[in-house]
């Protein structure tokens, strides 16, 4: 709609109407060639995409209604239809471990998420030695989870690892030692906060990138209008970042529900399965115990409730593409 | 509403200094421009103002107080950039509001704000919508309306038309000067446009490298440029200029010799600086030279290009010793590139400067 006080300016109508795109003056013969090189140039990708992650997922669905065992090769593979799927649903350590990954889910995503987003508005916020802290936050992401756990396992050791001496000369000797790995209750709580430092260098870099292209002028405007600091945070940061949070949570979500290796290292799932999870569970009946069929079901089921909690939080907090 | 005052306000960022020094007294409503080429300084100047830059040295008064070190609110300055600077995620009540409810402004008090300068930029019907679901015209209109709603005392203005297209320009242009007219607030406008200066300002002042060349109405910018910078400035087509020389003191009036030593008698009095002999610079505006104007005083010309204007045509002519003289003239004769004629203009019309580009009195 245009304003009637303002004719229409024939410059700024032409500007929208006239799309960066090649379609919009190609004729059949350009238009042809050009989807073919589209084509051309997606091929390889696609051929990786179906290799590597279609037809294995393809052949867990047809492995999950078999018996299939990796040790008992002689034995002949039945189709069992979907009694995995029922023995599966059955099995109290699949609940336990699904119990786990929520909690783990549930936990790291806001607070990983939260402290990203105020490590970022910290690096960015032009203090001295900002990039030296930009390294240092995200350091620990490049490292291999295996050997963060290892260095951790060292630190957590109990009764005399670096953090059970930390914690008692704080205290004065009071609280202490701890079983950090051992105990029940401590056990999640420690693979939790272990895997928010590894974790909180990638949403902080992420975020990083949301923050530096918010238009400065923005900040300028709010100043004029009397904003105070936490006031611009809330009404142009928070707002401007709309994009950056859902990606932000949904990558988070599903990098928290593919728990595995700290776990693996630390606690084999232990003590008494308070830290087993979804992705240990399954690769345990498959590459510990070499029941396939099995563990195929269980990755089928790991891929519907993925997928349906991807597919409600995208429904609840949709991209805003306006901005 | 209220007066502004700079007092030898300067600025540096580390070693590098930016303003100079820069002294002026702004009238309680008054209408002022900052005029000047790219990087002259006039952003500086008026976010210092703002409160958005720090003042490096100097005293900035506004409405009494010293306002150097307040923050914006408490200066009571409202301002509109360049770029709208919308809040993209609110809509254009939103925008207008921010301000007060940031003031904890009471609720009816807001809404009737708002609804006063929607009425005002004519905004009603797009109250509800987002920045990005406007034209630039209405977002400009969204960005005074988020100024006119803090009722401040002091509007200022950062090159708010440079975005917009030649004919919504004028429109907003003309818009402007009514909103001035209308609340009567001092306000402060950044331009590179001396088109928009002139027809916008009560005074011009003319900003050259962090410094102030000249301070005056558009009328006497245009009349009595101060300098050689000021008279090129101002005006458009721009001044021509004519090399001469001083070639005789006759009881105080100045009489020039061309470069083909045509002798010019002027009105101009000579400086104490002044010296037989010293070379000078004549200029003149294009509606003063014309091709058979009544001017007693002739020069020859030749014409290198024509433009066409509808209303009028510029010519482009080069005479002894000076290159692009412009003349602007009614339709009527027909001239052609190449024609040569002696152009005629009255010496009393003319400028003269002196070897330092500043102007001799009258
Ligand atoms: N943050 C800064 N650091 C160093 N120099 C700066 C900074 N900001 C501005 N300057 C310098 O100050 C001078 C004046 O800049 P300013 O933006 O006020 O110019 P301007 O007159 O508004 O120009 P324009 O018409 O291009 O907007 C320029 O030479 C610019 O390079
Ligand atoms: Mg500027």
């Amino acid at each position: 709609m245009t304003d009637p006080s303002h004719p229409p300016q024939p410059t700024a109508a032409g500007g929208r109407s006239a799309s960066p795109g090649i379609t919009t003056t190609g004729t059949t013969t350009s238009r042809r060639a050009n989807r073919r090189t589209v084509a051309l140039m997606l091929t390889p990708a696609l051929l990786l995409l179906a290799l590597f992650l279609v037809l294995p997922f393809l052949l867990s669905i047809g492995l999950s209604v078999t018996n299939y065992n990796l040790l008992n090769r002689r034995a002949v593979t039945l189709f069992v239809g979907l009694a995995n799927y029922a023995s599966i649903l059955e099995d109290e350590r699949f609940w336990q471990a699904a119990w786990n990954t929520a909690r783990f889910a549930l936990v790291t995503v806001p607070v990983q998420s939260a402290l990203a987003l105020l490590l970022a508005v910290l690096v960015n916020s032009g203090l001295p030695g900002r990039n030296l802290f930009r390294g240092v936050y995200f350091l620990p992401t490049v490292l291999s989870m295996a050997v963060v756990s290892v260095i951790w396992a060292g630190l957590l050791r109990a009764p005399q690892g670096v953090l059970n001496a930390l914690v008692g000369t704080l205290s004065g000797g009071v609280l202490g030692p701890y079983d950090w790995l051992g105990d029940e209750t401590l056990a999640m709580p420690t693979i939790i906060v272990l895997s928010v430092w590894q974790g909180v260098g990638f949403q902080m870099v992420i975020y990083l990138a949301g923050l530096q292209s918010i238009n400065a002028e923005l900040y300028e405007a709010a100043r004029i209008d009397g904003a105070s600091r936490f006031q611009q945070f809330l009404h142009i940061t928070l707002p401007s970042l709309r994009n950056t949070h859902v990606f932000v949570v949904l990558a988070t979500t599903v990098l928290a529900f593919k728990l595995f290796g700290q776990v693996d290292v630390l606690t084999q799932g232990g003590p008494l399965d308070s830290t087993n999870t979804l992705v240990r569970y399954l690769f345990n009946s498959g590459f510990r115990e070499h029941r396939v069929g099995f563990a195929s079901a269980a990755s089928v089921l790991f891929f519907l409730l993925v997928l349906g909690i991807t597919l409600v939080q995208r429904a609840l907090v949709r991209e805003d593409r306006e901005i | 509403m209220a007066p502004v005052s700079l007092r030898q306000i300067r600025k540096s960022y580390h070693e590098l200094s930016v303003i100079h020094g820069i002294d002026l007294e702004i009238a309680d409503g008054e209408f002022i421009v900052f005029v000047g080429p790219s990087g002259c300084g006039k952003s500086t100047l008026l976010r210092m103002i703002a409160g958005l830059e720090e003042i490096t040295g100097g005293d900035l008064t506004i409405d009494g107080v010293r306002a150097n070190d307040q923050s914006p609110v408490e200066r009571g300055v409202a301002m509109v950039f360049q770029s709208y600077a919308l809040y993209p995620h609110m809509t254009v009540r939103d925008n207008m509001a921010f301000g007060l409810k940031m003031a904890k402004a009471d609720r009816t008090l807001i809404a009737q704000r708002v609804a006063e300068a929607a009425r005002i930029l004519h905004l009603e019907r797009y109250l509800d919508r987002r920045p990005s679901a406007l034209s630039g015209g209405q977002r400009q209109r969204v960005a005074i309306g988020r100024a006119i709603v803090r009722h401040p005392k002091v509007f200022l203005f950062d090159e708010p038309l440079s975005n917009l297209d030649a004919a919504l320009r004028v429109n907003t242009r003309l818009e402007i000067a009514r909103l001035h007219r209308d609340l009567g607030n001092t306000m402060i406008y950044v331009t590179h446009d001396q088109v928009e200066a002139m027809t916008l300002a009560d005074r011009i002042v003319v900003l050259n490298g962090g410094r102030v060349e000249q301070v005056g109405t558009p009328a006497e910018l245009y009349e009595r440029p101060a300098n050689r910078f000021v008279a090129s400035f101002i005006g458009s087509p721009a001044m021509s200029f004519l090399p001469a020389q001083i070639a005789a003191l006759d009881g105080g009036r100045l009489t020039l010799a061309l470069a083909d030593g045509r002798p010019i008698p002027t009105h101009h009095r000579a400086s104490e600086a002044t010296r037989l002999g010293d070379p000078v610079t004549i200029g003149l505006r294009p509606e003063h030279l014309a091709p058979d104007g009544p001017g007693s005083a002739a020069l020859p010309v030749e014409i290198q290009d024509i433009e066409y204007h509808g209303d009028r045509r510029f010519l482009y002519a080069s005479a002894p010793g000076a290159n692009g003289l412009t003349m602007a003239i009614p339709g009527g004769r027909p001239f052609q590139v190449g024609d040569r004629f002696d152009a005629r203009f009255d010496p009393t019309a003319l400028h003269v400067f002196d070897g330092a580009g500043v102007a001799l009195p009258v």
